[in-house]
C-alpha cells in the first residue's frame, strides 16, 4: 500500500498530464505575519487617505445644495454656467500657454548648462532652483511691485528715468489677469522643467552626433534629427508636469489674477466664499480630468521610453565655441536676473516702509503687527507642520515603497497599493483639502443601498494640525514614493530572499542593510517634504482653522486685506527658511552621501 | 548512496505560462547536481522552488530526508544559498556578512567569532575580511557570499549561477575551488548552470532541462555520451545530426575516423573547409554518398593535427569517414 506520504523513486511516481493551478500555501511564522499585517495596514492606510474621502467628493457633487442625491445635475449646470465654462476656458488656455514657455525656456537653459562652455554654471543652476523654495504667491507678489501700477518699472523706477532721460520709459504689462498669472506660473514651473529636460539632455548618446558628423549632417539637421528626438520624451514630460501644476495652481491665480477666473480660484469661491460645496465638489472633480489625462499619458510614454541609452552609450563632448558661449552666457543671465530680481522686489517690499512713497528701511513689517495675519504664530505653525509631515512622511512613503518593492508575499494587494500610491500624482491639492473637508468632518457615514450607519472614527482630526500633515503626506506621497522606489530598486533584489535563507526577519535586514543603504533618498524625501509643506496653499486652505493657520495661508488673507507688503515679507521669511534648511542639510549629510556613494561602487 | 532530496512531480505556473512541468528526480547525500539547460527553461524557478522562494502548484512535493517541506517557508528549511549577484551586504564588511546570519541563532560572541572565521579560512580570505564588498574582486565577493552561506552549517547548498558575473579565468579557478570545497565538507549542492562546459566538469549528476521538462538525467558521461533526446545531445557539446532511412542519428565531430582507405563501413566525403583549433583541425565534410543527408549540409569532424599533416588534407581532399557504431545514438 502506497500513502501520501510514502517516497517513492522517481521513476515510480505516475505521470500526471493535468495542471492544477492552485498553489501551495506555505505556513507562516511570527516574521511573516508581521510583514504581511504590515502590507495589509498599508492598503488600509491608502485607502483611508485616498480612496475614502475621493469617493466622499465623488458622492457630495452628485447632491444638491439640500443634500440630495441629483446625479449628475451639478455638472449640468456646471456646463450652463457661462463664467464657469469660461474659466474652464481660461485654466486650459492659462495651462497650455505656461507649459509652453516654460519647456522653451527652461530646454535653452539646460542646453546652455548641459552642452556649453559657459561661466558661472554652479550659479545659474542653483538660481534656476530658487523658485521651488517659494509660494507661488510669491512670485506673483514679487510681479506685483514690479509690474503692477506702482510697480518699479511700470512707473520708470518711480519716475527716476523722468528725471534722468526726459521720459518715464515706464512699461505696463497689463499685469493682473492671464499675463501676471502666466508669468508666475513660468516662473513656478520652470525649475520642474528644467529639471526633468537637464537629465533628459545629459543622458544622450554622443555615438549618434558622431554617426551623423559621419554622415555630413550640418548644425540643423544635427539639432532636429538627433537632439530633439533624443529628449523628445523629456520635452513631452516636462510639458506635462509644467502644464498640470499651473493648472491646478491657486497662488498666484489668487494673487495676481484679480477678474480672470481659473478652476482653483473657482473652487475656492464656491466652497469659501458661497458655501456651494456641492458646485465646489463639482469643479474639483472636473479639476481632476485633465490632471488625469496627462498622467495616464505620460506613464505611457515613460513605458515606451527604456532602452535609449545603454551602457556603452558615449558621453557628450563640448566642441569648442565662443560666440556659442557667449550667447548661451547673455541668455542665462537674463533668465537668472530675471529671479533674482523677483527676489530683490520681495526682499526691498519686506524692508520698505510704504512702497512706493517711502523708501526708508523699516523692521515693521517682519513683525506682522495690526495686520490680517496672527503676527508670527503661523509662521511656527508652518515649521512645526513641516516638521512633523517630513519626519512622519519619510518613515511612511519610504516603509510603503519597500513593502511594495521588496516583498514576496501578497502580490495582488501590493500591485493595487502601487496604483493607490501612485495616484495622488493625479490629484490637485485643493481636490485633497476638498475631499479631507467632506470624509473627516461627516460624524456619520452611510453605506449606499444598505443603510448601515457607522460613525465616523476619524472626525476628531478635523481642525486639528494632523489633518493638514495629513493632507500634506498624501498630497506628495507619489513624487517621494518614485524617489523611495528608484533607490530600493538599485539595490540587489537578493538580499531579502538571503535573509530569509538565513533566517534573519525581515525588519532586520530592513533596519541594518536596506535603510542605511537608502539614506541619501530617505534624506532627500525628507527635505522635500520639509520645504514643500512650507511653501504649500492648495491642499491646506480648506483645512485650517484659527487656531491651525499656515504661514502660506497667512500670506494670501494679507494680500486679500490688502496687506502686500506684510505679504512680502512672510514670502521672504519662508524662502529664506527653506534655503537654510537645505544648506544645512547639504553640510550636515555631506558625509553621509560620501559614505552611501562608496558602498553602492561595484 | 542515501539519498536526501526529492523532487517530486513539481509544476509551476505563471498565469497560463508553464514554467516547470511535472519535474522528477532526487539527489543524494554529498552529491553535486546541476541543473543544466537553456535560459527560460525553468531551472531556476526549479531551485527558487527548492528554496521555498516560489510556491509551486498543488501536487508538488519536495522530500527533505523523506519529510514533506513544500509548506514550509524559506527560513525554516535550513539550506545556504548563493546568487549570481553574490547578494553581499554591501555596508558591512566581509566579516559582518558572514556573522549576520549567526547572529540570529542565539550564539556566544565567541563561538560566532569563532564560526566566522572557520568560514574564512574554508575560503582562504583571513586577510580581507575588514573589506567592504566594493573593495573585493569578484571572485573575492563570491568566496565570501559562499562562507556566508556556509558559516550556518546548513544541510544542503543552492547555487544560482554563481560563477556567471565572473571573467574566464577566475571562472576556471572558481569550479575547481567550490568542488573542492563541496567534497571536503561533503554537502549536498545543486546549482544551476546553462554553461554545458561547467555542469560537465563539476557535477556528479546532470539534470538536464529544456520547455520546463527534465529531459534527462545522469553522470557527465552518460549525458555525453548517451543523450536521450536530439537536445540533450545538440545542447551538451557539439554533434552531428544525420538522416538514415527515416531515422535520426547522432554522432559527436571526434567520434568519426578518418582513414585514406576505404572499408566496408566507410563512407565517402569531400573536404569543404577546415578550420585550425590548435591540437586539432575541424573538418566540414560534404558527404558524396545519397543515403546520408545531414540536418546542417556539412559533416563536423574533429581530427588531429598530425593526420591531418600525414593525409595531406586539405580543401577539397577525398576522404573516408567511419562512424563507429557503439558511439552512434538513434532517435525514432
Amino acid at each position: 500500500m502506497l500513502t501520501e506520504e510514502t517516497v517513492l523513486k522517481p521513476s515510480e511516481v505516475t505521470v500526471q498530464n493535468t495542471i492544477d493551478k492552485r498553489k501551495i500555501r506555505q505556513k507562516t511564522g511570527k516574521a511573516e505575519w508581521f510583514h504581511k499585517s504590515l502590507i495589509l495596514l498599508m492598503l488600509l492606510g491608502l485607502i483611508i487617505g485616498i480612496v475614502l474621502p475621493l469617493i466622499q467628493l465623488f458622492l457630495e457633487a452628485l447632491k444638491d445644495k439640500n443634500g440630495e442625491y441629483v446625479g449628475f445635475v451639478n455638472f449640468v449646470n456646471y456646463f450652463k454656467t457661462e463664467s464657469l465654462v469660461q474659466s474652464m476656458y481660461n485654466t486650459l488656455y492659462i495651462s497650455i500657454l505656461t507649459g509652453v514657455i516654460s519647456v522653451v525656456l527652461a530646454f535653452f537653459y539646460a542646453y546652455a548648462l548641459a552642452r556649453t562652455q559657459i561661466r558661472w554654471k554652479g550659479l545659474f543652476k542653483y538660481v534656476a532652483f530658487l523658485p521651488l523654495f517659494a509660494p507661488t504667491m510669491m512670485h506673483g507678489i514679487a510681479l506685483i511691485y514690479l509690474f503692477g501700477n506702482k510697480g518699479a518699472i511700470t512707473t520708470g523706477f518711480f519716475g527716476l528715468f523722468e528725471k534722468i532721460f526726459g521720459s518715464t520709459m515706464g512699461i505696463d504689462i497689463h499685469l493682473y489677469g492671464p499675463v501676471g498669472i502666466v508669468i508666475s506660473e513660468v516662473i513656478y514651473t520652470f525649475p520642474q522643467a528644467f529639471l526633468i529636460l537637464m537629465v533628459a539632455i545629459s543622458v544622450t548618446d554622443y555615438r549618434l552626433y558622431e554617426a551623423a558628423e559621419t554622415l555630413g549632417s550640418g548644425k540643423m539637421k544635427k539639432f532636429f534629427t538627433v537632439t530633439i528626438p533624443s529628449i523628445k520624451y523629456g520635452l513631452v514630460s516636462a510639458f506635462f508636469v509644467a502644464f498640470i501644476l499651473s493648472f491646478t495652481d491657486f497662488g498666484a491665480p489668487k494673487v495676481v489674477g484679480a477678474q480672470y477666473n481659473v478652476l482653483a480660484t473657482d473652487i475656492y469661491k464656491q466652497v469659501v466664499g458661497q458655501q456651494n460645496l456641492s458646485m465646489g465638489s463639482t469643479v474639483g472633480i472636473i479639476l481632476i480630468i485633465p490632471a488625469l489625462v496627462a498622467f495616464f499619458a505620460d506613464r505611457m510614454m515613460q513605458r515606451k521610453q527604456s532602452t535609449s541609452f545603454s551602457s556603452k552609450s558615449v558621453s557628450y563632448k563640448i566642441v569648442k565655441n565662443p560666440w556659442r558661449d557667449k550667447a548661451y552666457f547673455v541668455y542665462c543671465l537674463l533668465i537668472s536676473l530675471g529671479v533674482l530680481s523677483l527676489i530683490g522686489a520681495i526682499i526691498a517690499a519686506s524692508l520698505v516702509k510704504v512702497w512706493p512713497y517711502n523708501f526708508s528701511l523699516t523692521l515693521e513689517h517682519l513683525t506682522f503687527k495690526n495686520v490680517a495675519g496672527n503676527g508670527l504664530e503661523p509662521y511656527f505653525n508652518s515649521l512645526y507642520v513641516s516638521f512633523i509631515t517630513a519626519i512622519l512622511g519619510t518613515i511612511i512613503i519610504f516603509f510603503g515603497a519597500y513593502l511594495i518593492e521588496k516583498t514576496r508575499f501578497m502580490k495582488i494587494t501590493r500591485q493595487l497599493s502601487y496604483f493607490l500610491s501612485i495616484l495622488p500624482l493625479a490629484l490637485p491639492g485643493l481636490v485633497i483639502g476638498l475631499a479631507y473637508i467632506f470624509f473627516f468632518n461627516k460624524p456619520v457615514f452611510e453605506v449606499p443601498f444598505i443603510g448601515v450607519y457607522i460613525t465616523n472614527p476619524f472626525q476628531s482630526l478635523y481642525g486639528t494640525f494632523m489633518i493638514i500633515i495629513l493632507a500634506n503626506i498624501i498630497h506628495f506621497y507619489s513624487v517621494n514614493l518614485i524617489t523611495a522606489t528608484t533607490a530600493l530598486k538599485k539595490l540587489d533584489k537578493e538580499f531579502e530572499p538571503v535573509s530569509e535563507s538565513m533566517n534573519i526577519p525581515f525588519y532586520k535586514t530592513f533596519c541594518n542593510v536596506t535603510v542605511p543603504m537608502s539614506l541619501p533618498a530617505i534624506l532627500e524625501i525628507g527635505i522635500y517634504l520639509f520645504v514643500n509643506s512650507m511653501t504649500t496653499i492648495s491642499a491646506v486652505i480648506f483645512l485650517y482653522t484659527a487656531d491651525t493657520k499656515l504661514a502660506s495661508i497667512s500670506i494670501v488673507n494679507m494680500t486679500d486685506a490688502g496687506d502686500t507688503a506684510p505679504a512680502a515679507a512672510m514670502s521672504l521669511i519662508i524662502v529664506l527658511t527653506n534655503i537654510l534648511v537645505r544648506v544645512v542639510y547639504e553640510f550636515a549629510t555631506k558625509k553621509i552621501r560620501n559614505r552611501a556613494q562608496a558602498w553602492q561602487q561595484r | 548512496m542515501e539519498e536526501l532530496l526529492y523532487i517530486q512531480n513539481v509544476t509551476k505556473t505563471f498565469g497560463k505560462f508553464v514554467a516547470l512541468d511535472h519535474v522528477n528526480f532526487s539527489v543524494n547525500k554529498k552529491e553535486f547536481v546541476c541543473l543544466l539547460g537553456p535560459s527560460g527553461c525553468g531551472k531556476t524557478t526549479l531551485l527558487r522552488i527548492i528554496a521555498g522562494l516560489e510556491e509551486p502548484n498543488v501536487g508538488s512535493k519536495i522530500l527533505l530526508e523523506g519529510k514533506d517541506i513544500t509548506p514550509l517557508p524559506p527560513s525554516k528549511r535550513n539550506f545556504g544559498i548563493v546568487f549570481q549577484s553574490y547578494a553581499l551586504f554591501p555596508n558591512l564588511t566581509a566579516y559582518h556578512n558572514i556573522a549576520y546570519g549567526l547572529k540570529n541563532k542565539k550564539l556566544s560572541k565567541k563561538a560566532i567569532d569563532e564560526k566566522v572565521r572557520e568560514a574564512l579560512s574554508l575560503v582562504h580570505l583571513e586577510h580581507v575580511k575588514d573589506r567592504y564588498p566594493a573593495q573585493l574582486s569578484g571572485g573575492q565577493q563570491q568566496r565570501i557570499a559562499l562562507a556566508r552561506a556556509l558559516a550556518l552549517s546548513p544541510t544542503f547548498l543552492l547555487l544560482d549561477e554563481p560563477l556567471s558575473a565572473l571573467d574566464a579565468k577566475v571562472r576556471l579557478k572558481l569550479r575547481i575551488e567550490i568542488r573542492k570545497l563541496q567534497e571536503k565538507l561533503g554537502i549536498t549542492t545543486i546549482m544551476v548552470t546553462h554553461d554545458q562546459e561547467e555542469a560537465l566538469t563539476m557535477a556528479d549528476k546532470i539534470v538536464v532541462m529544456n520547455n520546463a521538462k527534465m529531459e534527462q538525467i545522469g553522470t557527465p558521461q552518460e549525458v555525453y555520451e548517451h543523450p536521450k533526446t536530439p537536445f540533450v545531445a545538440d545542447f551538451i557539446g557539439t554533434v552531428n545530426m544525420l538522416g538514415q532511412e527515416g531515422s535520426t542519428i547522432a554522432i559527436r565531430p571526434e567520434h568519426i575516423h578518418i582513414m585514406d582507405t576505404q572499408t566496408k563501413n566507410s563512407i565517402k566525403t569531400k573536404v569543404k573547409a577546415l578550420e585550425f583549433r590548435g591540437a586539432f583541425y575541424r573538418l566540414f565534410l560534404e558527404i558524396m554518398d545519397q543515403s546520408y543527408q545531414v540536418s546542417d549540409g556539412l559533416l563536423a569532424v574533429d581530427v588531429p593535427a598530425s593526420i591531418v599533416k600525414k593525409l595531406d588534407i586539405d580543401k577539397e581532399s577525398v576522404l573516408n569517414a567511419e562512424l563507429p557504431q557503439n558511439h552512434l545514438v538513434t532517435y525514432a
